[in-house]
């Protein structure tokens, strides 16, 4: 296996459309799915990420980076220095920018974040995704996801009557 | 589909379809989770198309609800009101749910005595005593019989009601009872599961004569306490019934706790101990019970924003208590106000004058269940209606 530094030990991970992504073993072990192929033993030369393009793909490499605990070498210079709570918010503002993307690309991160298994990435995407469209209209909330309302009128009205003032 | 007014999907235009999620249930339900906590959040949400309420209606999505937001949200407060426990809402539209929406006629001889972990508890005196473990959002009643050896009219009954939490929907009512005569002391408690369907075995103590308090109890770890006042001096003392052990103990007060009615409330310190507090006019003493039995004083609380709030001469009261959002309440002259203990921010939440204990509903609201499930409008429940008997 591949060694950029002394005790950074590297593995690559691959997308379906044939891009190859050398990363830390700590980053790539942010993914609760990488981390068992790789307990397992399953991760020897390359993992072949199914179902997420080298675009997306790239985009959770960037976000694993930046989420790795401090102890890998990306935050390593920042441990020592900066107190928790600066780092958090630091994590906080880097996620706002982060999550600026199209709706496409926002869920294909959604999707990439549930088969991967990185529990801050799908939250921030759900989140985001879920304060988009919380505070809209029902018709809105269909548009915005693309949802067909496929209820009959009488179906709609008998749901409405059972909590009529939550519709008020 | 040509008839749905307002909510007629939009007609298909020349432009590239939007993006859509991936008809992915898993990633969708992720998504629905984070929802907010607030009760209209799962109705509205089910009204989007039948896969979204199948999915927020699952018994298992509503338990992963609850888990990802922690605390569910103070709905507002039942009363202490014959002929019906009237349900006050607290939040704003589109939050607030109608006092008829949780309405349920009572009985004579019925009176609230709990509510905990979306459960309201109620004790029927005649014609037959029983307990009414009431679920105001599914709409569903359960009578319970109590144990033979205490089903005598002789006996007071108190009692309490809680969902264990790794009980999945289930719940557990405790019932005290003691001899309504002075000069007889003895205590008895025991405690229902409605997993099992029975009764506990009937534990008891001696204890000097005393007079039950009506407030509620209060959960301190897997403890159901009530005050108690006792004679000669009717001080206040703590009753504890430990859930596992089903055993009963008495607690003493610090000496210098010496409070009128409504003026003491049995309280979770931080750190989810044993703890009260006194109020006296606009200040309180929070006292806390440390390992090895003793009271030590936490501190002290002084209520003066409170008071340049509340008009009239009267001195509050404390008519109840939200575990919850670890808030007391407080009635005034001006109204009852919530008074959150750890920042000590209050709110006022009615204009209510008269006094009555208020038992706070906190739940997460479901989705709904399916159509044609006979669970529309908002009935009002009589209690004759009983949906289910248990017995013991």
């Amino acid at each position: 296996m591949a060694t950029r530094e002394a005790g950074k030990k590297m593995i690559m991970l691959k997308s379906p459309d044939g891009m190859e992504f050398e990363v830390e073993e700590a980053v790539a072990m942010e993914s609760q799915t990488i981390r068992k192929m790789i307990e397992d033993d399953c991760a020897d030369t390359a993992i072949l990420i199914p179902n997420i393009n080298s675009k997306i793909l790239s985009r959770v490499i960037e976000y694993c980076n930046k989420h790795v605990p401090t102890t890998g070498a990306t935050g390593a210079a920042a441990s020592d220095t900066v107190a928790p709570a600066a780092l958090a918010e630091d994590l906080k503002i880097w996620d706002a920018e982060f999550i600026k993307v199209n709706r496409a690309t926002r869920f294909n991160l959604i999707q990439a974040a549930s088969y991967l298994n990185i529990k801050g990435l799908l939250d921030l995407t759900s989140q985001t995704t879920i304060d988009t469209i919380s505070d809209n209209s029902l018709e809105e909330i269909r548009s915005f996801l693309s949802t067909k309302n496929d209820y009959l009128p009488e179906e709609e009205q008998t749901i409405r009557r059972e909590n009529q003032w939550a519709f008020q | 589909m040509s008839t749905r007014g307002q909510m007629a999907p939009r007609r298909r235009s020349t432009s590239p379809p939007p993006a859509s999620l991936p008809d992915d249930d898993d990633i969708l339900r992720e998504i629905l989770l984070r929802l907010p906590p607030r009760p209209s959040s799962l109705p509205r949400a089910s009204l989007v198309c039948k896969r979204w309420r199948s999915l927020v209606a699952d018994p298992q999505f509503r338990r992963r609800f609850g888990d990802h937001h922690g605390k569910p949200p103070l709905l507002g407060f039942f009363l202490e009101d014959y002929p019906s426990s009237q349900f006050v809402p607290i939040l704003d539209r589109p939050d607030r749910i109608p006092g008829a929406r949780f309405s349920m006629t009572l009985n004579k001889g019925n009176r609230i005595v709990d509510c905990r972990h979306g459960l309201v508890l109620f004790i029927r005196r005649r014609p037959r005593r029983r307990l009414l473990v009431w679920d105001p959002v599914a709409r569903d009643q359960r009578r319970l019989i109590v144990p033979r050896e205490l089903d005598n009219d002789l006996l007071m009954f108190n009692g309490a009601v809680l969902r264990p939490a790794s009980g999945h929907g289930h719940y557990q009512v405790a019932l005290i009872a003691h001899d309504r005569l002075s000069n007889h002391t003895r205590i008895f408690a025991c405690l229902y599961s409605s997993e099992t369907g029975i009764w506990s075995k009937i534990n008891s103590l001696q204890l000097q004569s005393f007079m039950a308090t009506p407030e509620p109890s209060t959960l301190i770890g897997n403890s159901f306490c009530w005050l108690l006042k006792v004679h000669p001096d009717l001080q206040h003392v703590i009753l504890e019934f430990d859930l596992d052990r089903q055993s009963l103990t008495v607690i003493d007060l610090p000496p210098q706790v010496k409070a009128r009615p409504f003026k003491l409330r049995i309280v979770p310190t931080e750190d989810g101990g044993l703890g009260i507090i006194h109020l006296s006019t606009f200040h309180s003493q929070i006292w806390k019970r440390e390992p090895g039995s003793v009271w030590v004083h936490d501190r002290a609380i002084e209520f003066e924003e409170l008071r340049s709030a509340c008009k009239g001469d009267r001195y509050p009261l404390i008519v109840g208590f939200s575990e919850d959002s670890n808030a007391i309440l407080l009635q005034t002259n001006s109204g009852v106000f919530m008074v959150y203990l750890r920042s000590m921010e209050f709110k006022k939440i009615s204009n209510m004058g008269n006094f009555h204990l208020h038992y706070p509903f906190a739940c997460f609201y479901p989705g709904g269940t399916g159509i044609g499930d006979g669970h529309g409008g908002d009935d009002v429940l009589e209690d004759v209606k009983w949906l289910f008997v248990e017995t013991c």
